[in-house]
């Protein structure tokens, strides 16, 4: 040790705190009153000043040494969700519990003649709809998500939104609350679609991530919902699928997957579709 | 050149309950920085987050450990970690303090400790660093020799100085992320400084940094 602990070093804590600006006002006062006279202090203060290096600046260059893609590449590997000492595998499929019970009520429904899905299936339609599953069994968790949608909202029907009354005041608190909890931003404007009324906006959640839906009432084919759901993926454009006999347009912008699903015709839909994807960012 | 640092135990502590540090609780616990409930954050939020963080955590990893590998293993383990207790992270706390906390934990917790039981001890920060870190920007002379001090110095003042001077992190969020008293992160800054003014006392003028530092 080249440097014997004296009483002046109980200063230097001090006096670091007085240069790096972390002094309270009166402590700040203190100590420049006491620089103004002690010669000792003033010596002290130069010692510390000269400790003062470009430290921001030197460590910059590390950054750029970072093996980026590398770590990029493991971070998008890692699984979304698992125990702290479980192996990093896949979590299990969580809609298949959800695909059970949405087809046991869709069931009991059908068997209350309110099933609005089903009669419109042609024929054709079933074949995309089976090609799609099995497309799905092996799909990407960003799949997952929309067929779990499109299970749910199988099961609505005109009747389930018609019955909300219509209330702006309402709407807008929804649309605020489940913009704050996802983080998008929403307003009235932003998801007006002109020929739609726009009936509800729920907090939903899908494999512990919060998913939003805005349903709208089609007064020609019936309840059209957009979802969402925070994602990591790039952007992408919208593109057209079938799910559940519903047609769904779906794309990515700004850290969020969309779809806007409905019975609605697909061009009308992506119509639909083409004015959200501008308005939501 | 190698500093020669004052030694830190003296000053440890001295300052705890020092009034001239505003807003200051006297310690922090690094569990206080994984609050209780999430509100409006998940998985998702939590990677896409990481995404832009991955450099800074490595380079913290690397000042810790001094190895490009160990750095490396540290993120990842960092990660894992930070998705596990995505739901524990709270919005609108600092995303990268709390990483921060998460990677030193298991530095000191996990990667260190092994390390020492498997006879590898601690890696000699300024020989591995210099060499495999900064020796590839040698045009950056004075960043090489800044980066050489800071990684010569004790462990305690060098993790200070990075939170601090590096990460330009607050005397009390340095405390909680180091688990310390702020007047312990005043006395490593001030050992770490005077140590360091030595060495510039000892260079011929020509060398002398600015002692702008934040």
């Amino acid at each position: 040790m080249t440097d014997k602990p004296d009483n002046r070093n109980l200063d230097d804590p001090v006096l670091v705190a007085y240069l790096d600006g972390e002094l309270a006002p009166e402590a700040r006062a203190r100590i420049a009153h006491r620089l103004a006279s002690d010669h000792d202090l003033q010596q002290r203060l130069i010692l510390l000043s000269r400790g003062g290096r470009p430290f921001r600046e030197a460590f910059e260059p590390l950054l750029d040494q970072a093996p980026r893609a590398r770590l990029e590449a493991m971070l998008a590997g890692l699984p979304v969700r698992n125990l702290p000492s479980a192996p990093a595998i896949r979590p299990v499929r969580r809609w298949s519990g959800l695909k059970a019970l949405a087809a046991s009520v869709a069931l009991f429904l059908a068997g209350l003649g309110v099933g609005w899905f089903i009669p419109m299936l042609s024929p054709s339609v079933r074949e995309q709809a089976a090609l799609e599953n099995a497309a799905i069994e092996r799909g990407s968790p960003d799949d997952e998500w929309r067929q779990a949608v499109s299970e749910y909202l199988s099961l609505y029907t005109t009747e389930t939104l018609a019955s909300i009354p219509d209330n702006a005041a309402v709407r807008e608190q929804e649309l605020s609350s489940i913009g704050a909890k996802t983080g998008l931003v929403l307003s009235p404007q932003k998801i007006a679609l002109p020929e739609l009324s726009f009936k509800r906006a729920q907090l939903l959640q899908y494999d512990g991530r919060r998913l939003g839906q805005i349903a709208y009432l089609d007064p020609e084919s019936g309840p059209v919902a957009l979802c969402f759901i925070a994602s990591s993926g790039p952007d992408s454009k919208p593109q057209v699928e079938q799910r559940q006999g519903s047609n769904v347009v779906y794309w990515s912008r700004g850290g969020y997957s969309f779809m806007l699903i409905g019975p609605t015709p697909s061009s009308r839909l992506q119509r639909f579709a083409s004015e959200l994807f501008l308005r939501l960012t | 050149m190698r500093a020669e640092p004052v030694a830190p135990s003296a000053l440890d502590g001295a300052l705890d309950d020092a009034d001239c540090v505003p807003q200051v609780t006297e310690s922090h616990s690094a569990k206080n920085l994984l609050p209780k409930q999430m509100v409006g954050s998940g998985p998702d939020e939590v990677r896409a987050a990481l995404v832009g963080l991955l450099p800074r955590l490595w380079r913290y990893g690397l000042v810790l450990s001094g190895s490009r590998d160990a750095a490396e293993d540290l993120v990842q383990a960092t990660c894992v970690r930070a998705l596990e207790r995505a739901h524990q992270f709270e919005a609108g706390t600092q995303f990268d303090r709390w990483l921060f906390a998460i990677l030193r934990s298991i530095w000191l917790n996990e990667v260190r400790s092994r390390r020492i039981r498997t006879g590898e001890g601690t890696v000699n920060a300024e020989t591995v660093l210099t060499s495999d870190g900064i020796g590839q920007i040698e045009a950056h002379v004075l960043a090489h020799q800044v980066v050489r001090e800071v990684q010569a110095l004790p462990e305690g003042q060098r993790e200070a100085v990075f939170l601090v001077y590096v990460e330009g992190l607050a005397y009390r969020e340095a405390a909680t992320i180091l688990d310390v008293p702020t007047g312990t992160i005043m006395s490593r800054l001030a050992a770490a400084r005077a140590a360091l003014g030595k060495l510039s006392g000892e260079r011929p003028s020509r060398d002398q940094p600015e002692a702008e530092h934040r």
